[in-house]
């Protein structure tokens, strides 16, 4: 493909770039401590330039299936989640992973519907939206700020929805102790929470297998091999079988005049993973790029005698917006839905919104400001990675969004918001971590997923039927 | 711009989904391609770097090739034949 | 224009080059097997403030 590339683009990708470097020499010359925020922000340009050049979205991945029949999606985050799946068992078997496994209940599958869902409505998931957020998408950025608001939010409901908590979630967020700052029965994300999902069991692939997560066999025969590498092989060949056979069946009989064999439908089966280049590499090098992280923070943590950022940003003197036990979100491995949150939290609590006493922001996450919060550095170098990646190849574009894809910006976004939340993450932290590291949730929440692609998909069928049927009415289209 | 569809001579179409995003465009060349008889040629016009891919897939896949790709400044232009 | 795309390339790798070189020692220090007790390195936090991070852990509630 010819593409022309201004020498403008040239400049914006040294400005970018030199941006990022500045702030990391810069802080890091204030103090060492700094560093900690910086792997945070080169991990998340090195995941921002691989989704662009990958255009890895996963939000496509099902959903191009039931819209289009296109699995290059399907494949490149199988092998993605592959590779992070063996970097990060190499890292667990340390015993010094920075992944805790998610409570595991049907509120994963429940959660994962109403996020696909949302992300067919919004044209991208949460890191999708993040990296065309790079290139100079309108309608990503609406999405990030709805799904921002959202879950900002829906983590502080209180006063009516505490009616639509059941009895026995109030009960047992009670028992739960706290200190009093946190107002557990006030809030229906706190009560679902602390009632009903702190309550659920923690299983991942080792376990089930009686192994230990953290010993070199638990991780890399249960997590791995059991969790991840049988599952993919099994749903990609469901791939194959309904959307990619037919289409080797035709060519293979065209070109060699019989019908093909079981070891002809295997290459089939290959040739359907390595046929989309670009998300392949960009799924390689994504799930490296995982594992290396988990593994570069984990040191930080180690060398610096700390077990959250918090510690760090208290010693630094940073201690607004600190949770009630000290600490920040800093989940340690790529994660985009909670530093939404965070940003917006942060900025209702400045103008005068007290949410400082829900579990989500006053117990765990904080909201820190968003210059010093680790996990928006990633997301702003991520959001930085990929405008870098679309400059370098001509892709850059500031589309502002029309009135219709700002509606569904908004509601999908809206609707992942709800959805992360419930699932305490989206595509990436709720699916990709939790599904390489074994944590049987993940692909609850898969699943959850899945289905709610297959409807999203179908109302947006009917949706564009509708709006190609108006357009080819003006038109002597005679078919 | 809204999604506008104009057929410029006997079995050449034009669909432009510029400003669009996923996964408006590879829909509508999908229903579009759908529609059109076997032979007719579509130029499509889009500027979502990401359905590039997904439509080069599609068309693959259901046996239309892509006679000619241009990108610039953000912009692509496919020329697609239903097979 | 490939040109930058390298050198973007090689500046984000001597970034995370420059993190492991902080990564790696730590790592060596305990060892790469269960060894918990062996850190001891850097600050240490009292023990109070490591339980409640075991909690945080054990809720597991975001992450």
């Amino acid at each position: 493909m010819e593409i022309a590339i201004p020498q403008k683009n040239r400049i914006w990708v040294l400005v970018i770039v030199g941006f990022f470097a500045l702030i990391s020499i810069g802080t890091y010359a204030i103090h060492e401590y700094y560093i900690y925020l910086s792997a945070y922000l080169w991990f998340g340009f090195i995941y921002g330039m691989c989704l662009q050049y990958g255009r890895f979205c996963f939000a496509s991945a099902f959903r191009d299936l039931f819209a289009v029949g296109v699995p290059r999606m399907v494949v490149g985050i199988m092998i993605a989640t592959l590779l992070f799946s063996i970097t990060s068992s190499l890292v667990a078997s340390t015993g010094w992973s920075t992944f805790h496994a998610a409570p595991w209940s049907v509120h994963a599958i429940i959660a994962g519907l109403i996020f696909g869902i949302g992300m067919v409505f919004a044209g991208g998931c949460a890191s999708g939206s993040l990296y065309k957020a790079g290139e100079g998408n309108g309608v990503s950025m609406l999405v990030i700020l709805s799904i921002s608001v959202t879950q900002s939010s829906f983590v502080d409901l209180g006063g009516w929805f505490n009616n639509l908590v059941p009895k026995s979630w109030a009960e047992s967020a009670l028992t739960k102790s706290m200190p009093s700052s946190i107002k557990v029965s006030d809030g229906w994300v706190d009560q679902y929470l602390a009632g009903y999902v702190w309550d659920q069991p923690v299983i991942t692939f080792a376990k089930l297998l009686g192994l230990e997560d953290t010993s070199l066999v638990g991780a890399f025969v249960g997590n791995t091999f059991l969790g991840v590498f049988l599952p993919a092989i099994c749903l990609l060949a469901i791939v194959y079988t309904l959307w990619s056979r037919q289409r080797f069946t035709l060519d293979f009989e065209a070109s060699e005049g019989h019908k093909p064999g079981l070891a002809d439908h295997v290459r089939g089966y290959w040739e359907m993973i390595v046929s989309s280049k670009r998300t392949a590499i960009a799924g390689l090098f994504l799930g490296i790029a995982c594992g290396l992280q988990m593994f570069v923070i984990e040191g930080l943590r180690m060398k610096f005698g700390v077990k959250n950022a918090g510690t760090l940003l208290q010693r630094l003197g940073h201690d607004f917006g600190i949770s009630a036990k000290g600490t920040v979100f800093d989940p340690g491995y790529w994660y985009v839905t909670t530093q939404e949150a965070q940003w917006v939290g942060w900025v209702a609590q400045k103008l005068g919104w007290n949410n400082m006493d829900n579990i989500y922001f006053g117990w765990v996450n904080g909201i820190p400001n968003p210059a010093i919060n680790p996990a928006d550095w990633m997301s702003v170098a991520l959001i930085g990675g990929a405008a870098v990646m679309a400059l370098s190849n001509g892709e850059f574009k500031w589309k502002a969004p029309t009135k219709e894809l700002a509606f569904w910006a908004l509601l999908g976004g809206a609707f992942m918001g709800i959805g992360s939340r419930l699932a305490l993450g989206c595509n990436v932290g709720a699916f990709f971590v939790r599904t390489a590291n074994g944590d049987v949730s993940g692909w609850s929440f898969g699943l959850g997923m899945v289905g709610g692609a297959y409807v999203g998909v179908k109302i947006f069928n009917w949706y564009t039927e509708r709006q190609m049927a108006k357009e080819m009415a003006n038109l002597d289209f005679d078919l | 711009m809204p999604l506008s569809f104009s057929k410029v001579s006997d079995g050449h179409y034009l669909l432009d989904v510029t400003g669009y995003v996923c996964p408006h465009p590879q829909l509508y060349t999908k229903k579009t391609l759908e529609k059109m008889h076997s032979g007719d040629e579509l130029e499509l016009v889009f500027d979502n770097p990401s359905s590039a891919e997904s439509i080069s897939a599609m068309c693959t896949r259901e046996g239309n090739p892509i006679l000619d790709k241009q990108a610039q400044e953000g912009k692509f232009i496919f020329k697609i034949k239903k097979g | 224009m490939k040109n930058s795309l390298w050198l973007v390339k090689l500046i984000a790798i001597a970034f995370v080059g420059f993190m492991m070189g902080y990564a790696v020692p730590p790592f060596l220090e305990v060892g790469f097997g269960d060894n918990v007790e062996l850190l001891e390195e850097g600050e240490a936090l009292p023990d109070d403030i490591m339980k409640q991070y075991e909690h945080l852990y054990q809720d597991d509630e975001d992450d």
